[in-house]
């Protein structure tokens, strides 16, 4: 049981990495990007592309070396690049234009056909890894399961975090990005441009999607549905959180990540004992999607105080 | 630029909200160092004046000439730049944010020494300091309007728009507000164009605009605005 809440806080540290690129854009440009889940995919796929053409290299203690973080690295630089220009060339003439939020969400729909389409055509369905061969693991305690790089995941979310968290409330630029997601209006009469304000939170939302892509391809493996599979509990930590809550989402993406791993354990428990035949390792969006229904119900304003109120 | 030269020249200005145009072939002129007040009736067309300066609307016709630059039609972003700096009637604090946010966005393109204006803005509206990280939405009608003059200030601006920073507000706070304008006038050497809505504002200008139904139909020095009785019964009905 308590290997599957360790295992529930790595996966929580990837949903809040995802979840904040997703939130950036809620906060901001007010739709919810569909395509976060695929751009995730993408930024590990992209990362996987480059270590063919990169050494790995090794580090001590992990299993990875720093080819994986220039890979990481490369990665974050072109799916920003790439989410900038969808955001230019499909959501800014929507902006420009005051297009019904409906557009906003069948563009998006649409991009996560293209992009997943793309990801099958060029890299094909089979499972991959960055590193081959068995890795280290620590077992611990308890049932506890755990390999250096796993720990390193979770250690680089939450140094992660507290970067997103000083640039957001701290900075002059992530200041402004509160006033324009608070009143554009009032933030462009300010001197704060929109425009600029719109292309740092896709650029950050770039690096921060493709982080998270990456550390699942590390921790876990490389399949082309990964982002999808994942997108529900994402959507959870981004509305329980409350949209643009840097600590707000990572409680929300660690609550759902334990309660996906430690439920569906509980449950099937429950389910072997009964003689029910499911298997519920298939069933854990279904998990993230009956917590985010309570919250909704109880706690309509997410569970957290939200982006004005965190600091 | 001396005191007296002209700052702002509004000519001949045609605007609106889409189809429907509000503002016809309106001018007006305001001078370095004035204060100068545009009254006239509800939907005269006194904030899309203000807005259309701004940049906020783009005109249809005519030109917005600031210190001899045709700045028609540029964004509010850049106009501000140049030296305006437009404080709205409505949205005009940023609500989730605190009070020295609100400040700090206000100085968000000011090269300057930002604790020299926050000084000078404490020393105007003291009641500001002791709310600093007090969430600005929180904040009573006469404080907001406070943070709404001093986000409009922060970047020293050369001239400040004022679109009825009064409204809604207790006669004692009305008086408050009015002053506060005078000491920026006359101790920062700011040029105010104001959008009044109650008549205890127009003593306080120098000169002022009056506009009905989208033009301007008379400009007088403020003691001749009040003593015309065009201008008090249109404007004030009595």
């Amino acid at each position: 049981m308590l290997g599957s809440i360790v295992n529930g806080i790595i996966l929580g540290s990837i949903i809040t990495l995802g979840g904040l690129g997703i939130s950036y854009i809620l906060l901001i440009q007010n739709y919810f990007n569909f395509t976060g889940g695929t751009f995730f995919t993408l930024g590990a796929y992209l990362a996987f592309a480059f270590l063919s053409i990169i050494p790995m290299g090794s580090f001590p203690v992990v299993s990875f070396g720093p080819g994986l973080i220039l890979a990481l690295i490369l990665s974050m630089i072109v799916l920003a690049i790439i989410m900038t220009a969808v955001d230019k060339f499909l959501y800014q003439p929507l902006r420009k234009r005051n297009s019904p939020f409906m557009f906003f969400y069948l563009t998006a729909f649409g991009m996560l056909f293209v992009l997943r389409s793309l990801i099958y055509l060029i890299w094909g369905p089979q499972l991959k890894n960055y590193i081959s061969g068995v890795r280290k693991t620590y077992h611990l305690a308890g049932g506890i399961n755990i390999s250096p790089d796993e720990i390193f995941v979770v250690l680089a979310t939450l140094i992660i975090v507290g970067i997103v968290y000083y640039f957001q409330y701290y900075t002059k630029l992530g200041k402004a990005m509160l006033a324009t997601a608070n009143d554009s209006r009032l933030a462009e009469i300010s001197g704060i441009k929109n425009k600029h304000v719109h292309t740092t939170v896709t650029i950050i939302a770039g690096v921060l999607t493709a982080t998270a892509g990456v550390f699942y391809g590390l921790a876990i493996q490389l399949r082309p549905i990964m982002g999808f599979t994942l997108l529900m509990a994402m959507f959870f930590a981004v509305v329980c959180g409350g949209d643009g809550a840097i600590l707000g989402t990572l409680g929300a993406g660690l609550i759902i990540g334990i309660t996906q791993e430690f439920g569906s354990e509980i449950l099937q428990v429950i389910f072997d004992s009964t003689g029910i035949p499911i298997e519920m390792s298939g069933y854990k969006q279904v998990l993230a999607f009956l917590l985010l229904i309570v919250i909704l119900t109880t706690k309509p304003h997410g569970i957290f105080q939200g982006t004005f109120l965190e600091r | 630029m001396n005191k007296g030269e002209k700052i702002l020249e509004v000519k001949d200005v045609t605007a609106g909200y889409g189809p429907v145009d509000v503002l016809f072939d309106a001018s007006i002129e305001v001078n370095k160092g004035e204060f100068v007040v545009v009254i006239g009736p509800n939907g005269a067309g006194k904030t899309t004046l203000m807005r259309t300066i701004d940049g906020v609307l783009k005109p249809k016709k005519g030109k917005v000439m600031f210190n001899g630059e045709n700045i028609t039609g540029m964004d509010p972003s850049d106009i501000l730049t140049k030296g305006i700096s437009y404080v709205p009637q409505e949205g005009n604090i940023f609500t989730d944010m605190s009070v020295m946010d609100n400040l700090e966005m206000g100085a968000y393109t000011y090269e300057g020494d930002i604790q020299e204006r926050l000084d000078m803005i404490f020393d105007l509206f003291p009641i500001l300091k002791e709310r600093l990280k007090q969430t600005s939405g929180n904040l009573s009608g006469g404080q907001r309007q406070m943070l709404a003059i001093s986000r409009g200030i922060m970047i020293d601006p050369s001239l400040l728009i004022l679109d009825e920073p009064t409204s809604g507000l207790q006669p004692n706070l009305v008086t408050d507000v009015l002053d506060s304008i005078v000491r920026l006038q006359e101790e920062e050497d700011m040029t105010i164009l104001l959008v009044a809505q109650t008549e205890q504002a127009i003593p306080a200008a120098d000169r002022g605009y009056l506009l009905r139904s989208g033009e301007i139909i008379f400009e007088a020095p403020t003691d001749t605005l009040l003593d015309n009785d065009q201008v008090m019964n249109l404007y004030f009905g009595g």
